[in-house]
């Protein structure tokens, strides 16, 4: 039995019809076309699906879209100004924080909020951050320190 | 992946919830934050046919007060970890709670559904023995209290009748010098653990008044070293009495095999980390 539901992604508002069994993720990608949310493993391991709903990082193959009625959806396809990259994604670029790239929407949508909150974070910090998500290319170095990078690009930013 | 098809209720009420899982039998199950039953109805481990959304239900909160800490049955992972108060009243909940999971999993996940769902080795099971906590309870027949130690019966399976749901948990905090210590071991950080312990100690002056040890990964659901914990009173911790003891607590358990470890390699483990967590546990009585 289909139910209605309304969501807000990346500014667009639309109200569907659904299975409750359909996942966010899956309503994400072939309702609102958002390709950049990966299924990775479907539970909870690898982290390739993560998505921000009412702005907190949150697994969207561990969501039904039906429990999500109402809310507030920002994805990997919802960070950039036009053309212009989120600071973070030209971090990824700029330390070779990436090479096949599927996990990285998840990556940087789970440090997205890491990233603004600032401060002085160690590498053990940064490394348990990002401890639920797994990237089988980079050896995490690259992505560590686009971290890295990213927070300290928008302190000096700050201070510009 | 996807799951088989099901009913979705969201309810309005814990009455509500109560009434619908009443009307809809064994085969409804509740749904609350998601991090445990939707893999494994991903996976088709669990194939419900009606779940029942307690996610809005105004379940969440933490209250210290009385010697006794109260957690909604909706709170977060992440609200315990980040709460001021709670860290002040009793840092071993917070040194718990860094174990579970993961940090997007920890916005979501709940200490009544980790409850709920009782995986062999999920921390707050095991926090809630060794701080003899209770398990706040509701149906429609009423609302009960059940004792921790008579809530885990084995992996995934506890006292809740199919009709009841979780409010709250409620911990006793022991009121003289205490410290309490919590140490987990998982292949990476956030992931399933293979063996954990968890200790209180209560100290008059170098003397231990009272101890309790609870083990993780020793068993179906976490069990009380309590031979161990009655050779403890009277005595004074040092690095042999630990190590005796933790040894002490680990042997003859029946434990398991599984793809990351021998029952073996989890009965040294838990020796180990039962006779650190006694250690530390000892000083921060002090």
């Amino acid at each position: 039995m289909a139910i209605e539901i309304t969501l807000t992604v990346n500014s667009v508002t639309r109200t569907l019809s659904v299975e409750p069994r359909r996942l966010l993720a899956d309503v994400l990608r072939h309702e609102f076309g958002c390709y950049g949310v990966h299924f990775g493993c479907s539970h909870g391991a690898c982290g390739c699906c993560t998505v921000h709903v009412d702005g907190q990082p949150r697994l969207s193959c561990l969501a039904f879209a039906a429990q999500c009625d109402g809310m507030t959806i920002v994805t990997i396809e919802g960070i950039a100004k036009g053309d212009e990259l989120h600071p973070l994604q030209k971090a990824f670029i700029e330390e070779h924080g990436l090479q096949c790239g599927y996990c990285t929407p998840g990556f940087i949508m789970a440090m997205l909020p890491f990233v603004e909150r600032g401060g002085e974070p160690t590498e053990a910090d940064i490394r348990e951050a990002m401890s639920g998500n797994i990237c089988r290319c980079t050896g995490y170095h690259g992505i560590v320190a686009a971290v890295r990078r990213a927070i300290a690009d928008r302190k000096s930013a700050a201070n510009a | 992946m996807k799951p088989a098809a099901f009913d979705y209720v969201r309810a309005d009420s814990v009455e509500h919830a109560c009434r619908l899982l009443t009307e809809a039998g064994s085969e409804a199950r509740l749904l609350a934050g998601g991090q445990s039953l939707i893999p494994m109805m991903n996976l088709r481990l669990a194939r419900p046919s009606m779940l029942v959304d307690i996610g809005r239900l105004p379940l969440s909160g933490i209250e210290i007060g009385r010697g006794r800490v109260r957690i909604g049955a909706l709170t977060r992972h992440r609200q315990v970890l980040d709460d001021a108060g709670l860290r002040a009243a009793a840092s071993i909940f917070a040194e718990t709670y860094r174990y579970i999971a993961h940090p997007t999993i920890r916005n979501l996940g709940t200490a009544g559904g980790s409850v709920a769902h009782a995986d062999p080795t999920a921390e707050i099971p095991t926090l809630l023995v060794l701080l003899d906590g209770e398990i706040e309870a509701a149906s429609s027949r009423g609302q009960r209290a059940i004792a921790a130690g008579e809530f885990f019966k084995g992996a995934f399976t506890t006292a809740l009748e199919p009709d009841e749901i979780i409010t709250a948990l409620s911990f006793p905090i022991p009121a003289g010098a205490w410290g309490g210590c919590f140490l987990e071991l998982a292949e990476r950080e956030g992931d399933f653990a293979l063996a954990a312990a968890g200790v209180t100690i209560e100290r008059e002056g170098d003397r231990i008044t009272n101890a309790r040890i609870v083990l993780s990964g020793a068993d179906s659901a976490p069990v009380r070293a309590s031979d161990v914990e009655a050779s403890l009173r009277g005595q004074v911790m040092d690095e042999g009495r630990a190590a005796a003891a933790g040894m002490a607590a680990a042997s003859n358990r029946q434990s398991y095999d599984d793809i990351r470890a021998s029952a073996e390699y989890r009965r040294s483990l838990l020796a180990e980390l039962t006779s650190r967590a006694l250690l530390t546990a000892y000083r921060r009585a002090g």
